[in-house]
């Protein structure tokens, strides 16, 4: 049953391929102060960054994994992974100069064309550093920077000293220690005041070495007014070994400015992906996260928005869908530090084929804050007996004029649905994906529509053998 | 446990040695000797559970109570009359039987169905077998370090033993009062019920304003298609802390229905754990916390739907006025087994001061698609402004209007004490409490 439900999945990842290695550069198994130092030497890095990495080492050799973690971290062998792989040695501006074997790549992927036909701007992340940067020429004029955090190191040090580490502080959690460390590649954007980027911004992230650790930063700063979308994609092939991908995300919305963080994850069913997601947003505000987990063997991701000033608004839609041997253990946090802040969490998850899915969450009122308001709703469906569906959520109220409520439903695939679809002629397998597709669809009308159609078709993908 | 049991520099209330004593001062049988050793083996040998690594104390670290300030409880100091305890515990309904203990000791026991209850000093041959058979089999000797204290230092624990088919009509109340300051009291209920009979039972604590620690225990063991209903009063003096464990094993059809009211205390933190192991079988749990100045009321509860066709049922409320805090933590369970499971819980909290703090924790696991429905809500805030005016355009006052709504949000748990005059009588306290200025 197990092994069955395995090969169709594998078949159905299309992104399972994988390129010989070539990298230039890639440094030893394990994790000790030289390779961090290595990493920052050959990064060119300032004292500071180095520092930063080195005291982040400290704190990632005193944690623990935490208590409620998956048992499943336990399998993570820290000697066993290369944390820095280096495959080319330019972050190129131009597809053509891209090595040959890594545009095909993500040529296969449909990067390029994606980027014509509607992106602002795009880029590609192979192994542990950013390949390709582009970004529209109008955009680059009004001052908007979107650049491989590497290079936005480089060349706006000033701007990521403010910002780098203040939304996920080094020492915030053991993988959010551990990409501190060893931090290479993410993307860096600021938007500047009241610029408004109205067609997304793109970045795709591929782990192609096999025992590979990725551990991007991503930091995003939207200006007084501004706007921006940022999407991301990650996909790997499927090695018999395991992947590690421990990425941090660290987002300041200011005043008045409205940020939306989308993520498609469709890793390879072989990659532990441990990652932390943060926003600050200001006044007036508003921070959204759209969240989907489709791939992978361990999610744990809880993208968190802080409402640090009054009138901000944080919204997390969460989408997730555990197949076999798959647990995605997801959820957002939200958490009010100031009055007349508002928020929202809706969350629908998926289990099929013996896998789980967890919702795990934060809802934290902080002393004295006036007039909140919060609403959150998970929705869980069980595809089959086997399949498992956690509710964690914890509230922590600590101030009297709050409105609060949370609301959580965990149900089968609805028998008395099945057949009046199948009784206006559907077959079963058909009625399924109709109940599965009106399951997600509050979700997925919130993504763009080249990804509400690749959600869909993974959806389908998985959905495959889910009856009989 | 041999390792533990050598373990003889233990001193007070972890000392093998006082344990063993107290047993023997109470004349017990071997076979209860034997359960007291091991408690306090367990007591000795456990550390006290860690919040971060032992899910029921996620929310209160006992690792700053000084167990070792506590010693075990003198007994009782003042006797009487049947009448005289009646007016001096103000016990005012009708009861199918009431027992009434002061310091652990039983100082009263009358009513028309007196048997039903029992000290398990005075049980006759038949219920010393019920005992045997269940005593310490519910709630194990060594879930944690406490309840190895639990057992280590138990006295004037009490058995309720209802033979098959009998449906008792009233209610059976017993009144537990601890009174000597820097007492370690440890009370035990074991309540057996045989096949299709009814009960109703009645459990009011109350304490001293002494520093007092108590660790009670409360076994429940429905027999098939028979139903509990348990209702615990926790009226303890602001100086207490409670630690208390309580868990159901159902048999088929069997049904628990519990109900806690917790008005009282410096901290009452209560496990209420419902194992629905028999087919068919039902759990519902009501809880009810009117809290002021620092009381910390402290629920974790476990619906454990085990076999098939079982049901759970659980509201929780809290109105919390001063620096009061609430927490609610609770976890339904639907396991590989539980096919048709039902489940619902519910936690709703009514903030009515600046400081007060609330802490809601409603949890799901699903181990199985094979279910009829499981969900849980939880809410948190205010009193309803729009029924605040609606009722101040009607003419009522403020302060009078907001009292109304509490009452009302009150109200749905109240309504469930299955005793009129103790229903009144809990109705007054906490509006009295409710109208006194924080």
């Amino acid at each position: 049953m197990t092994a069955e439900a395995g090969l169709i999945r594998e078949d159905a990842y299309k992104y399972g391929f994988f390129d010989p290695e070539e990298a230039l550069f890639k440094a030893n198994k394990g994790l000790t102060p030289e390779l961090v130092s290595l990493i920052s030497d050959m990064k060119d890095e300032p004292q500071w960054m180095r520092e930063f990495r080195l005291r982040a080492l400290d704190y990632f050799r005193a944690r623990e994994d935490p208590a409620w973690g998956s048992p499943q971290l336990k399998d993570i062998d820290f000697d066993n992974i290369h944390y820095f792989v280096r495959a080319t040695d330019r972050d190129e501006q131009s597809w053509d100069d891209v090595p040959e074997y890594i545009r095909r790549t993500f040529d296969k992927l449909g990067i390029p064309e994606a980027e014509k036909k509607y992106l602002a701007g795009v880029g590609a992340q192979y192994d542990s550093e950013v390949v390709y940067h582009n970004i529209r020429e109008d955009l680059e004029k009004l001052g908007v920077i979107f650049l491989g955090m590497d290079q936005g190191l480089r060349e706006h040090e000033d701007i990521v000293k403010e910002y780098f580490g203040t939304v996920v502080p080094p020492n915030d959690n053991r993988y959010a220690s551990l990409n501190s460390a060893v931090w290479s590649g993410g993307s860096f954007i600021y938007v500047p005041k009241g610029v408004k980027v109205d067609i997304p911004l793109q970045a795709y992230f591929r782990i192609n070495t096999q025992n590979m650790g990725q551990f991007e930063r991503t930091l995003i700063i939207a200006d007084e007014g501004s706007q921006v979308h940022y999407v991301e994609g990650c996909t790997a092939p499927i090695y018999s070994s395991d992947s590690l991908h421990s990425a941090v995300v660290e987002i300041i919305v200011k005043k008045g400015a409205r940020v939306r963080y989308t993520t498609i994850q469709n890793w390879s069913n072989n990659v532990y992906n441990l990652v932390t997601k943060r926003a600050a947003a200001y006044q007036d505000a508003v921070m959204e996260w759209v969240d989907g987990n489709l791939g992978s063997k361990l999610t744990m991701k809880y993208p968190s928005v802080y409402l640090m000033e009054p009138g901000a608004h944080g919204e997390i839609l969460s989408l997730a869908f555990a197949g076999a041997g798959q647990h995605q253990d997801a959820g957002g946090k939200i958490v009010h530090a100031a009055s007349n802040t508002t928020s929202t969490i809706i969350s629908k998850s998926l289990s099929k084929d013996g896998g789980r899915t967890s919702y795990r969450g934060l809802l934290k009122v902080y002393e004295g804050c006036e007039n909140v308001k919060s609403n959150v709703r998970c929705d869980a469906l069980l595809l089959d007996e086997t399949s498992r569906s956690d509710t964690y959520p914890t509230m922590e109220i600590d101030a009297p004029d709050v409105h609060i409520q949370h609301e959580a439903y965990v149900s089968k695939l609805g028998e008395d649905q099945l057949f009046y679809l199948m009784s206006r002629g559907l077959s079963e397998e058909a009625a399924a994906k109709m109940i599965v597709n009106g399951f997600v669809e509050p979700i997925v009308k919130e993504l763009p529509m080249e990804y509400a159609v690749e959600l869909n078709r993974l959806i389908e993908l998985q959905m495959e053998g889910a009856i009989g | 446990m041999s390792s533990a049991i050598e373990n003889t520099s233990a001193s007070g209330l972890l000392s093998a040695a006082l344990s063993r004593a107290l047993g023997e001062r109470l004349e017990e049988p071997e076979w209860l000797a034997e359960i007291r050793a091991r408690g306090a083996a367990v007591a000795a040998a456990l550390p006290a559970p860690i919040p971060s690594a032992e899910r029921p104390w996620k929310y209160y670290d006992p690792s700053d109570l000084r167990l070792d300030s506590y010693t075990p409880g003198v007994g009782a100091t003042q006797r009487g009359t049947a009448d005289e305890i009646r007016g001096r515990y103000g016990i005012d309904g009708e009861y199918a039987a009431v027992l009434v203990q002061q310091n652990s000791e039983t100082v009263a026991n009358w009513g028309e169905n007196e048997a039903a209850v029992v000290d398990f000093r005075s049980a006759d041959e038949k219920q010393l077998e019920v005992i045997r058979k269940h005593y310490g089999t519910v709630v194990p000797v060594d879930r944690n370090k406490f309840t190895g204290m639990h057992y280590g230092f138990q006295r004037g624990a009490v058995l309720v033993d209802v033979p098959a088919n009998a449906e008792i009509r009233r209610p059976i109340r017993i009144v537990r009062n601890f009174e000597q300051g820097g007492q370690f009291a440890a009370p035990h209920t074991l309540v057996v019920t045989g096949e299709n009979s009814r009960v109703s039972i009645i459990e009011d604590f109350r304490s001293s304003e002494e520093d007092i620690l108590v660790v009670p225990a409360v076994e429940l063991v429905p027999g098939p298609g028979s139903e509990i209903r348990h209702t615990t009063l926790h009226r303890w003096g602001s100086q207490t802390t409670v630690l208390s464990e309580q868990r159901t094993v159902t048999e088929r059809d069997s049904a628990i229905i519990s109900l806690s009211l917790a008005t009282g205390g410096k901290v009452v933190k209560s496990h209420l754990e419902s194992s629905l192991v028999g087919r068919g079988s039902s759990s519902e749990l009501f809880g009810l916390f009117l809290g002021d100045e620092g009381e910390h009321i402290n629920f974790f509860t476990l619906q454990d739907h085990i076999g098939p066709d079982t049901r759970s049922d659980l509201l929780f409320k809290a109105a919390l006025k001063g620096q009061a805090r609430a927490v609610y933590y609770g976890l339904t369970r639907v396991g590989l087994g539980a096919k048709n499971a039902d489940a619902n819980q519910v936690n709703r909290n009514l903030l009515l001061s600046k400081t007060a703090r609330a802490d809601s924790d409603p949890v799901l696991e699903i181990l199985t698609n094979d279910v009829i429905r499981v969900s849980h809500g939880a809410t948190a805030g205010p009193v309803d402004e729009e029924q605040l005016y609606y009722l101040q355009t009607r003419g009522i006052p403020h302060a009078e209007a907001e009292a109304l709504l509490v009452r009302a949000f009150l109200g749905q748990v109240l309504d469930r004490i299955p005793d009129d005059a103790l229903r009144e009588e809990l109705t007054n306290a906490l509006e009295a409490k409710l109208e006194r200025e924080a």
